[in-house]
């Protein structure tokens, strides 16, 4: 049976699948979304979210990202509230619906998890607080990757409709192409300094603790930020644009998310070691 | 008309069965369409001729003795340089008498049309008479074909509704271009040539504000005239090429008799842009744009049967009004044609 946590995790969740929904049915009946009434259900699911993640947070007397479960429902949340804060800001059609399904998939596969669920008795989180800080900063730049993917799928859609000279149902409804390659510049930019942010400070831990850091952990921490960077130094210089610019964040956001599973999995055995050692590790969630 | 009595004749091709690449080879210019029409004028066994040729459909309706028509007509047209006889032949469709008033009516009432229920086709059929009159090509029987057929769009148009909810070309076009550049205010809109189809989209831009608009055309006069209805800049159409790199949106509508605008030119021109997508909508017939340029990415390509589609989309909608329509056109033409034998 599930906890109360639990249970608010995933009715904030059914929040943003009926957010989804209700752009499905309008849309497969020609009719546009409705932007408030999304927005309002969105906000619910955002609220009850927090309130789980919070009542979480409690429990743990830190910031609620000690096992992948609370990893997966931090990024889905942080998807949301980016989208809160930047989606009114940037008024792109659908990409509300697209965060929301976005945050859902990350949110129900945290459920599905084997063992996800486990909390180690000897979690780094609640000590030096620049892990905690470096963690839940990498985890909010995991949001932002998120939107940059919803958005690039949102891309794809639309270029390959105007393409194929698709104009019916959903096709209409996309945003511009302008305005979509607009905002991933911008997204990609916040992605960038938030993650750099985070490295930094990582960083700042990991010089006075060198040993504490696994190498696999670490190399792919870097890549991340190095094909972030990349990206964006590409973009900027015109040489990357377009649905090669889409694919690349698509690509870089299964990647940011195939690389948590390693990371996790060293966070559990530096954590057993750390039982033995009774040292207190530099964590690098992502 | 009695059965002895010369044959009303409808001889031609439209986009309906002909393909669009096809159509651009049949396109008559303007020199071979008076040509073909002094040969329908010097045949013995031709009475009557008119030609309408239009970008979707060229047809010859002739009164005429004899049951060779199609072989006179095939003649003719061999003679024009260039004309695709065979193709023409394996894609062209002839009605007789009743059938030619029927499908006459249906044209005029722009319920054969590509863009179902739109008007334009009305004023080409009023020109085709026109000029058929000035040849002295029409008799008593074209007269009379006309001007039922006349009557009849006139009836469509006042008494049914098959031209509610009809989206046009030009909002077609600028339903795209904001899909493409969302606000219209900020983008730069070049047009080549000055046709009507293109002067239409050119208005339908100038509507929605974009920024700018070029006008570049062989005729300077009717790009003078085009740039005073939609407030447009005239430049010479030797160095429109030159300026392509510098607009977002592309209005292509010249009577040119080949593409004016390759791929590896296109090619050039992303290049120069660097990241902003380029919108081409190529309205003429023959194309002005090598098709296969829309492979190009960021480069969105759409001609006259693309847009003509998206316009049709909420055909379904009117579908049961065009039906009533045509039952009730059948009747007039079963009429006319019952009162034409009459007279004769």
């Amino acid at each position: 049976m599930l906890i109360p946590d639990k249970w608010l995790l995933l009715i904030g969740t059914m929040a943003y699948v009926a957010a989804l929904i209700l752009t499905l049915l309008r849309l497969s009946n020609k009719r546009p979304p409705l932007h408030a009434v999304n927005l309002v259900l969105i906000l619910v699911g955002w609220v009850v979210q927090s309130a789980g993640l919070w009542m979480l947070g409690m429990n743990a007397g830190s910031c609620p990202i000690r096992n992948p479960f609370e990893v997966l429902q931090f990024i889905s949340w942080s998807i949301v509230i980016l989208y809160i804060f930047t989606g009114q800001v940037f008024r792109l059609s659908l990409f509300g619906t697209g965060s929301a399904a976005l945050a859902a998939i990350i949110s129900f596969s945290a459920y599905l998890i084997p063992g996800g669920n486990k909390v180690s008795p000897h979690s780094f989180l609640g000590g030096d607080p620049r892990i905690e800080a470096h963690a839940s900063l990498a985890l909010v730049s995991y949001g932002i990757f998120g939107l940059l993917a919803v958005l690039s799928v949102l891309y794809l859609l639309q270029n390959n409709s105007l393409k194929t000279k698709r104009n019916s149902g959903v096709f209409k409804f996309l945003p511009s192409l302008v305005d979509m390659d607009t905002v991933l510049m911008r997204l990609l930019i916040m992605a960038c300094v938030v993650y750099t942010v985070s490295v930094a400070i990582g960083a700042t831990y990991w010089i006075e603790h060198t040993n504490d850091v696994a190498l696999p952990k670490l190399t792919l921490t870097l890549a991340l930020w190095v094909g972030y960077w990349l990206v964006l130094i590409l973009r900027a210089m015109n040489k990357l644009f377009g649905t090669r610019l889409a694919w690349s964040c698509i690509l870089l956001m299964i990647a940011a998310l195939a690389i948590l599973w390693p990371v996790e999995a060293s966070r559990e055995h530096n954590s057993l070691a750390d039982s033995t050692v009774e040292s207190q590790p530099f964590q690098n969630v992502v | 008309m009695s059965s002895d009595s010369p044959r009303l004749i409808t001889i031609g091709c439209n986009h309906h069965k002909t393909p669009l690449e096809v159509r651009e080879r049949l396109a008559l210019s303007s020199e071979s369409a008076l040509l073909l029409q002094n040969k329908l004028k010097e045949h013995p066994e031709i009475l009557e001729a008119a030609i309408l040729n239009t970008c979707n459909r060229m047809e010859i309706h002739a009164v005429a003795n004899g049951d060779s028509v199609m072989d006179h007509v095939s003649r003719m047209l061999g003679s024009i340089e260039d004309f695709p006889v065979q193709e023409f032949l394996e894609h062209a469709y002839v009605h007789e008498n009743m059938q030619a008033i029927n499908h006459a009516f249906r044209v005029a009432a722009g319920l054969d049309s590509q863009l179902v229920g739109e008007t334009q086709i009305l004023g080409q059929m009023k020109s085709s008479y026109a000029t058929a009159t000035k040849q002295k090509m029409v008799g008593p029987v074209l007269h009379k074909f006309f001007q039922k057929s006349f009557q009849a769009a006139k009836w469509a148009r006042t008494e049914t509704k098959i031209g509610t909810g009809q989206v046009s070309l030009g909002n077609v076009a600028v339903e795209l271009a904001t899909r493409i550049f969302g606000k219209l205010t900020v983008s730069r809109t070049l047009v080549i040539g000055s046709g009507e189809v293109g002067r239409e989209v050119a208005k339908a831009f100038r509507s929605r504000g974009v920024a700018c608009m070029s006008i570049a055309s062989r005729t300077h006069e009717r790009a003078q005239k085009l740039s005073r209805e939609i407030d447009g800049l005239v430049i010479p159409f030797n160095s429109w090429q030159d300026t392509l790199p510098y607009v977002d949106i592309g209005i292509f509508a010249t009577s040119a008799p080949m593409s004016i605008l390759d791929k590896a030119t296109l090619q050039n021109v992303l290049r120069k842009r660097s990241r902003k997508p380029l919108f081409l909508i190529d309205l003429a017939l023959p194309r002005d744009i090598d098709a296969s340029a829309s492979e190009l990415s960021n480069l969105y390509l759409y001609n006259l049967d693309d847009l003509a589609d998206i316009a049709n989309e909420n055909l379904k909608n009117r579908q049961k009004e065009v039906d009533t329509c045509l039952i009730e056109l059948d009747r007039k033409a079963h009429y006319t044609w019952k009162s034409m034998k009459l007279e004769s």
